[in-house]
């Protein structure tokens, strides 16, 4: 049956054409998701190298502090030598070359802690970033795939009703069964025949006595 | 589009109303996959940053440490050299207590700041945990809604582009069929007849072929009879349109619904 072909024909154009909208976008989201990838390894190299820098740098800053400090601690026991300074007084000058060392020390190794959590952040971020831009890239396809394939239905369906028409130009009606409904189509069918005759008799669509009766003639 | 299977009635309208549905189906599956797929990205992304986000928590606590335990070592170093210096000096069992009062609280400052500054990066590994749940659950919400938005267009589209094919469906039904029957929904029963009237009149031998019209409306129409049909009191005609309901000839005019039903049982519509 004629419907059969058209609505197979259809079926297939709708699947076809889905996956290709489907096909276009992905690669679409592909190319933007290779991208973002190839952005998102430059910066966290950068970052990285950044990174690894911080622990050097602190530890050579605590390495001179240490050495500032040993340094002072030697020049105040020699001072205090030379100078006969009496114990009590001594030990507490000892102390606030202690106290301020430490707390030199530990602003130190504060500083450090930070600068390796900011460091450490910003490369989290990047990752938090490159994550945010590949869903949202991800969606703005999905987005643009759904309105696509919409759109695609309708074209679809216009080319059926096309079809439909063009078919119903040789007597056959089959195709709008699908919009109609048996009766109505058959309906359609008939005021053809009854306009087309010779075509509908021609076709096999009506035999003799129908042609005679809608005609008033023999074939 | 929608099926129909030759041993279901279904009006026209009936069709419509299924093609609406399905195209209607087919724009909330699109959009529904459209959701489902954008979620699922929304859901990698949460997931990644989650696992990020839990290895630089895990790199802050190990930066803090290193730190504290650097400090620690200093610390001792520290307490080893004011012990030795103590020892040097031969300082005082009380001096030496006071001294080494003043030596664990200048530690335990500098541990104070340490983990005062620890404290304060892990509220902000905490606090950056927290926004990327929210940061998730936002653009859920925001997908949702988009969706919603995009979707409720497309349907508002689709019911018009409906409305606009149902009215050539109608128009193209009426030309060749003269079936006025989606007209009745759209402008009612009484314009709906007007319509089919004016048809059966503009194509009076159709109308009287499909039974719309009877012999005599048709010469009313045409001013002539229809072909092949024999007038009444005429002598002749034949079994097909025998006025007397095919008990004999002549006798008078069959109603439309009989002349109709002989003409679908002799030929059944072909």
């Amino acid at each position: 049956m004629a419907t059969t072909g058209l609505q197979d024909t259809f079926v297939k154009r709708q699947q076809e054409s889905a996956d290709k909208i489907g096909n276009l976008y992905n690669q679409q989201y592909n190319a933007q998701a290779a991208n973002l990838k190839t952005a998102y390894d430059k910066n966290l190299s950068d970052a990285q190298a950044a990174q690894q820098k911080i622990a050097p740098q602190y530890q050579t800053q605590a390495n001179a502090l240490g050495a500032q400090y040993e340094r002072n601690r030697r020049n105040l026991n020699l001072q205090n030598m030379m100078n006969g300074m009496g114990t009590g007084t001594a030990v507490q000058q000892q102390e606030a070359l202690n106290t301020a060392f430490q707390n030199n020390y530990a602003g130190l190794r504060a500083n450090e802690a930070n600068a390796q959590t900011e460091a450490g952040q910003k490369i989290a971020d990047l990752g938090f970033n490159y994550q945010q831009q590949l869903a949202s890239a991800r969606a703005e396809a999905e987005n643009k795939k759904a309105a696509s394939l919409v759109e695609d239905q309708n074209k679809q369906n216009d080319w059926y009703d096309t079809q439909a028409k063009l078919l119903s130009g040789y007597g056959d009606f089959s195709a709008y069964e699908k919009l109609y409904g048996k009766e109505a189509t058959d309906q359609m069918k008939n005021v053809w025949i009854i306009q087309n005759p010779r075509a509908a008799l021609g076709a096999g669509l009506i035999d003799a006595n129908r042609f005679r009766e809608i005609t008033g003639t023999n074939p | 589009m929608a099926e129909t299977t030759t041993t279901e009635k279904k009006t026209v309208q009936d069709q419509f109303k299924a093609l609406e549905a399905e195209g209607q189906a087919n724009i909330n599956k699109t959009y529904d996959n459209s959701l489902a797929s954008q979620n699922q990205g929304w859901q990698n992304a949460f997931d990644q940053n989650q696992q990020i986000q839990g290895q630089q928590k895990q790199a802050v606590q190990q930066a803090y440490n290193q730190a504290n335990y650097d400090l620690g070592v200093q610390n001792t170093r520290n307490d080893n050299n004011l012990t030795q210096f103590a020892d040097v000096r031969d300082v005082n069992t009380q001096q030496g207590s006071q001294h080494r009062l003043r030596l664990n609280n200048a530690r335990n400052s500098a541990n104070a700041k340490l983990a005062y500054a620890q404290a304060q990066a892990l509220q902000e590994s905490e606090r950056q945990a927290a926004l990327i749940e929210t940061n998730y659950k936002n653009q859920i919400s925001a997908a949702l809604a988009d969706n919603n938005y995009k979707r409720a267009a497309a349907l508002m589209d689709e019911y018009n582009n409906q409305d606009k094919k149902q009215q050539e469906y109608a128009q193209l039904l009426a030309a060749s069929a003269g079936n006025f029957e989606p007209y009745k929904n759209m402008y009612g029963e009484d314009t709906a007849n007007t319509m089919q009237t004016m048809w059966n009149a503009q194509h009076p031998e159709e109308a009287y072929r499909m039974g719309n019209i009877d012999a005599n409306k048709y010469k009313e129409i045409t001013g002539k009879w229809p072909k092949g049909y024999t007038p009444p009191h005429s002598g002749g005609g034949n079994d097909w349109y025998d006025p007397s309901g095919g008990k004999g000839k002549g006798g008078g005019y069959w109603s439309y619904n009989q002349g109709y039903a002989t003409y679908m049982n002799n030929y059944g519509g072909k």
